[in-house]
């Protein structure tokens, strides 16, 4: 049975453990090493090692609090770490860049541009030519199904519609790593689920790295290749299961439900639920 | 949730029986003034109100056309925009960049702030002896008076502009790959854009209202030398002329502004 190959901690924190030099980052797509971030007193995230390989998506599960977002923010490059540092194919990561796009819980669409000016903003700062930027236009709201909806304003659109705009607008500026931060949290039940089969239509169909933080079990069990299951107070891995619930993956299966029940008593054990 | 259907502009009104949809709303604004006209004719036509303090609407029509046909009342308003025009402008070029710089800075801010809003509440007519001493009787007072009036609803609208960029558009523009150049130019100024426009719209309007009291000051044309005047010599009906004519383009210019502001924000008024 797949689920009883989940690792625990220690072994995988044992992998994780890279030695320091760039020459075995580079075949890593992000590469955590040692990272410590404290906010004042507060230790954001304590020793977080772990190793993202390339076209793995991985869920940074836990309840908030756990660092699951800031730990984000390390790979984006919008939070320097205290301590340790964080490379991605051997770079060191010390600020945002377009090799790692982003898709936030707010969506974050410049609601001054249309869905087809938001997807085009990135090849456009690139200096993409016009018919460049009508291709990239097509391609993308076709990828996300928004072909009737390429000149309506953000503000015209469902919170579902929205995010399938941001993602594509990330997903169109070519990015190595897709860093997604509870993207689909502020949606009702149905068009979560709805999503959550795009996202994967479109990984399957990509294999750009994925990096998706959520508080739901259920929601990470669908979709990630791996599930870092972290902890709160201070910040930090708890525990590296592999999911190797054969895609596609169903919601009813015995196997599905089996990998919620063992994290969700990892939580239980830890003395913290995941909502 | 929002739905994307296109949805109505406002409510309807819940206990509406005819469909009254936009020519409607005209023909109920415009049987509303007419009404006002005939009751206020009547009024004065059987002396329920002193004819000498308030004419007919009649004889202020009167009044009107010889002001039009002599050409003064041409005369009067072309000066009045004319002194309105460069004070808004004096408060545009002063205001946007000011608001920018205090927007985009907590530090600046933080120094401004109690500056602004002590400064704030004082009425600009009350500074036109100040600016009389300093500007002396001539256009540059009036102008200063206007400048000063329309500078604060143009100068808090820009910088609440500028204050209120919301973080996650930046870290977008971020990570799509955006300079610091590009995050001013596509981000920052497209948020403030419609406050500025808005402001802009407020500080015309404040501007007209400070007008009559800027022109009170030794002046030998305008709108408000022109009521003044009337006054001196007891002609109300001219008197009148003045405040309808005042009144015309302040609502001429802030519908006219209106409609600007809604065609180059357009996105806002989905």
């Amino acid at each position: 049975m797949s689920v009883m190959q989940a690792q625990g901690g220690p072994v995988a924190a044992s992998r994780a453990h890279a030695p320091e030099n760039a020459a075995a980052a580079t075949s890593a797509a992000l590469s955590i090493r040692g990272v410590e971030v404290r906010y004042g007193e507060l230790l954001a995230l304590q020793q977080v090692s772990l190793e993202i390989r390339q076209g793995e998506f991985v869920c940074l599960l836990g309840p908030s609090g756990c660092g699951k977002t800031t730990l984000l923010n390390v790979m984006s490059g919008f939070v320097r770490p205290t301590a340790g540092s964080a490379y991605t194919h051997g770079r060191l990561i010390e600020e945002p860049g377009p090799d790692r796009g982003m898709v936030f819980q707010e969506y974050g669409l410049f609601p001054w541009l249309t869905v087809k000016k938001n997807i085009q903003y990135g090849p456009r700062l690139k200096g993409a030519p016009a018919a460049e930027l009508e291709r990239i236009a097509d391609q993308y709201c076709s990828l996300v199904g928004l072909e009737r909806f390429r000149d309506s304003y953000p503000g015209q659109l469902s919170g579902g519609m929205r995010q399938r705009a941001a993602i594509a607008r990330a997903l169109a500026n070519q990015p190595e790593i897709l860093l997604m931060d509870e993207p689909f949290g502020a949606l009702d039940a149905m068009t979560r689920q709805v999503l959550q089969e795009e996202l994967l239509r479109i990984w399957e169909a990509q294999r750009k790295t994925l990096v998706f933080v959520t508080h739901s079990i259920a929601e990470a069990v669908f979709l990630a290749d791996r599930i870092i299951v972290m902890s709160a107070h201070p910040g930090r891995i708890e525990h590296i299961l592999d999911n190797d619930i054969p895609r596609p993956r169903d919601r009813t299966a015995d196997a599905h439900f089996e990998l919620c029940r063992r994290i969700e008593l990892l939580f239980q054990q830890s003395g913290r639920h995941a909502d | 949730m929002p739905s994307h259907a296109n949805k109505p502009a406002m409510p309807a009104a819940p206990f509406a029986r005819g469909g009254a949809g936009g020519r409607g709303q005209t023909a109920l604004a415009l049987l509303s003034v007419a009404a006002v006209l005939i009751l206020w004719q009547l009024a004065s036509q059987f002396e329920v109100l002193n004819p000498a303090l308030v004419p007919s609407p009649a004889e202020v029509a009167r009044s009107a056309v010889a002001a039009i046909r002599d050409g003064s009342l041409l005369h009067n308003t072309a000066v009045s925009i004319g002194r309105v025009l460069l004070g808004f402008a004096v408060a545009l070029v002063v205001a946007i960049p000011v608001g920018m710089l205090i927007g985009m800075s907590r530090i600046v801010q933080g120094l401004t702030e109690p500056l602004i809003e002590l400064l704030r509440p004082i009425p600009p007519i009350a500074l036109i002896p100040l600016a009389i001493l300093w500007f002396g009787i001539g256009e540059a007072s009036k102008v200063a008076i206007i400048a000063y009036g329309a500078f604060f609803p143009i100068f808090v609208s820009t910088l609440s502009g500028f204050r209120d960029v919301d973080p996650v558009h930046i870290r977008a523009a971020r990570t799509l790959g955006a300079t610091r150049y590009e995050l001013f130019r596509d981000v920052v100024l497209p948020t403030a854009y419609p406050q500025i426009v808005t402001g802009a719209r407020l500080g015309m309007s404040m501007a007209f209202i400070v007008l009559v009291a800027a022109e009170l000051i030794a002046s030998s044309a305008g709108l408000g030398y022109m009521i003044n005047y009337a006054r001196i010599t007891f002609k109300t009906d001219e008197i009148f002329v003045g405040i309808c004519t005042i009144g015309v383009l302040g609502f001429v210019l802030n519908k006219g502004l209106l409609e600007l502001e809604r065609r180059i924000v357009r996105w806002k008024y989905l």
